[in-house]
C-alpha cells in the first residue's frame, strides 16, 4: 500500500459527480478534442481532471 | 474534490485562465485521451501545453482549494518559463516535472532529488515538490530513499497542506522497510507520532478523506506492532470520525462521498452490517450510480447473505461501465465461491477476463488480466 495512494484514492472516491452548475469553472465533460481546441483558441493552458466515478 | 473543492467560489478568479476538461477515465470514449497521459491514481490533474500536448505539471490525488490554486499558478508559470536556462533550478524542476508527468518514476525521483538539493531555504515550491518526489520514490520502490526524503523534507514543510502527506508517506515507507532494518522501529515510531500530532492539531485544515487515510496508516502501524488494544482504539476513533462527518454533511453528495471510507472501516472492524443503512440511502438518492449497490454487494458478501449480495451485484452491473466492472465481477465471483458454487464463480471470472481483454488501449491492463487469469487457475 502506498500512503499517497491512501490519501489520494480516498479523496478520489468522492461519490457521484456533482452537477457542473455547482462549480464556478466552465467544465467541458469527456470531450478532449473540444477542450484542446478551446485552449488553443483562447491561448490558455488545458487543465485536465482525470477522475473515475468510484 | 467535486463535492468540496471544485465548488469553491475562490476558483472563480481562475475560471478564464484555463480550458477545463473533466475526463471520466472509465468511459471507453475517453480511452484515447487517457492513453496520452499517465493516470497513476484518481483523481489526477494535468496542466497541459495545448500546442504540444505535453504535461507541464501533474498532481496526483486529492487537493485542498489552497493546493489547487497554487498548482494552477505554478503550472502557468512553468509554461511561461518553459525555456529556462539549463542548469537553473527552474530548468531542473521542469525536467523533473516532465518525467513525473510521463510516469517515468525512477528518473523523476532522481531529478527531484537534484531539485531538492538545489532549492533555497523557504522555497515556495517545496511542498508540492515533496509530494511528487515521495510519490516517485514509492512508485520506484525505493523505500529507504523514501524514508530518508520524508525524514528530511517533512520538517521543512510543517506549516503547509503537504505536511500530512509527507508524514503519512514516511510512515508507509518506514513500515515497508525490512523488519530486520536496525532503524525501522525508531522511524515507524517517529512518523506515527507525527501522524498522531496531525490528527490532534485543531488548527490544521484536513479533509475528512485525508484524515481517514491517516487513520488507516496508523491502524496498519499498530497492527504491524501487534498492539491489538491500540489498534482497536484507533479503529473506534476512525469510525466515529467518519460517522460524525457523514452526520454533518450538508448534501447527499457530501454524505455519499464518505461511503467508500465508511465501508472500508466497517469491513475492517468486522461489522459490515453497519454499512447497509447508509448504502441503501445512497442507492435511493443516486439511483443511476453503480457504487452504492456495488458496495452493498461487498457488505452482504461479508455478512454471508449471498442472495442479497448477488441481487446488489446484479443492480451494480446493470449500471457499471469500464474497468470498474471488473472489480464488481471479482466480488461477484467471491459471492459464488462463498456460497459454494464453484462453477458459478469460474463463469464470472471467465466473463471478467473476457471483458478485461476487450477494453480499449488506455483502459486495458495486462497486469489485471494476469491477476484474473491466475485467480481462475487457482480455483482448480
Amino acid at each position: 500500500m502506498k500512503a499517497l495512494s491512501v490519501i489520494a484514492l480516498a479523496a478520489a472516491l468522492a461519490g457521484p459527480a456533482v452537477a457542473a452548475t455547482t462549480s464556478p469553472l466552465p467544465w467541458i465533460d469527456d470531450d478532449y478534442p473540444r477542450a484542446l481546441a478551446e485552449a488553443r483558441a483562447k491561448k490558455v493552458p488545458l487543465f485536465i481532471e482525470a477522475w473515475a466515478p468510484w | 474534490m467535486k463535492a468540496f473543492v471544485f465548488t469553491d467560489k475562490a476558483l472563480t478568479s481562475v475560471a478564464g485562465q484555463f480550458a477545463w476538461l473533466a475526463l471520466d477515465t472509465e468511459k471507453a470514449t475517453n480511452a484515447a485521451a487517457v492513453e496520452k497521459y499517465t493516470v497513476p491514481a484518481w483523481p489526477s490533474f494535468f496542466i497541459v501545453d495545448p500546442q504540444s500536448e505535453t504535461v507541464a505539471r501533474r498532481w496526483t490525488g486529492g487537493a485542498s482549494v489552497e493546493q489547487l490554486v497554487a498548482f494552477l499558478r505554478d503550472g502557468r508559470a512553468a509554461l511561461d518559463s518553459a525555456a529556462a536556462a539549463s542548469g537553473t533550478l527552474a530548468a531542473k524542476l521542469a525536467a523533473a516535472d516532465r518525467l513525473y508527468g510521463q510516469g517515468a518514476y525512477p528518473g523523476a525521483a532522481d531529478a527531484y532529488a537534484a531539485v531538492v538539493a538545489a532549492a533555497p531555504a523557504g522555497w515556495s515550491e517545496l511542498p508540492r515538490v515533496t509530494d511528487a518526489y515521495l510519490f516517485s520514490l514509492q512508485e520506484a520502490d525505493r523505500t529507504e530513499d523514501c524514508v530518508r526524503a520524508a525524514s528530511e523534507l517533512a520538517p521543512k514543510i510543517v506549516a503547509t497542506a503537504s505536511y500530512p502527506n509527507a508524514v503519512v508517506t514516511g510512515l508507509d515507507c518506514a513500515l515497508s522497510l525490512d523488519k530486520s532494518a536496525p532503524a525501522r522501529a525508531a522511524l515507524v515510531a517517529r512518523f506515527e507520532k507525527d501522524c498522531r500530532a496531525v490528527l490532534a492539531d485543531p488548527h490544521r485544515q484536513l479533509a475528512v478523506d485525508d484524515r481517514s487515510g491517516i487513520y488507516q496508516e496508523l491502524i496498519g502501524a499498530r497492527d504491524d506492532a501487534g498492539d491489538g488494544a491500540a489498534k482497536k482504539r484507533l479503529e473506534a476513533e476512525w469510525v466515529a470520525m467518519l460517522e460524525k462527518a457523514a452526520a454533518n454533511a450538508r448534501t447527499p453528495e457530501e454524505r455519499t462521498s464518505f461511503d467508500p471510507h465508511r465501508i472500508s472501516a466497517y469491513l475492517e472492524i468486522g461489522q459490515p452490517e453497519r454499512a447497509i443503512p447508509m448504502l441503501e440511502a445512497s442507492e435511493r438518492d443516486f439511483p443511476q450510480d453503480y457504487n452504492p449497490p456495488a458496495r452493498l454487494a461487498l457488505a452482504y458478501n461479508a455478512m454471508k447473505q449471498w442472495d442479497k449480495a448477488l441481487a446488489a451485484s446484479d443492480r451494480a452491473l446493470a449500471k457499471a461501465y469500464g474497468p470498474r466492472r471488473l472489480t464488481i465481477l471479482v466480488t461477484r465471483a467471491d459471492i459464488f465461491a462463498g456460497k459454494g458454487d464453484k462453477t458459478g464463480a469460474r463463469k464470472v471470472l471467465e466473463q471478467a477476463i473476457a471483458e478485461a481483454k476487450a477494453l480499449p488501449a488506455g483502459q486495458r491492463s495486462e497486469r489485471t488480466i494476469s491477476r484474473l487469469e491466475k485467480r481462475l487457475v487457482g480455483m482448480g
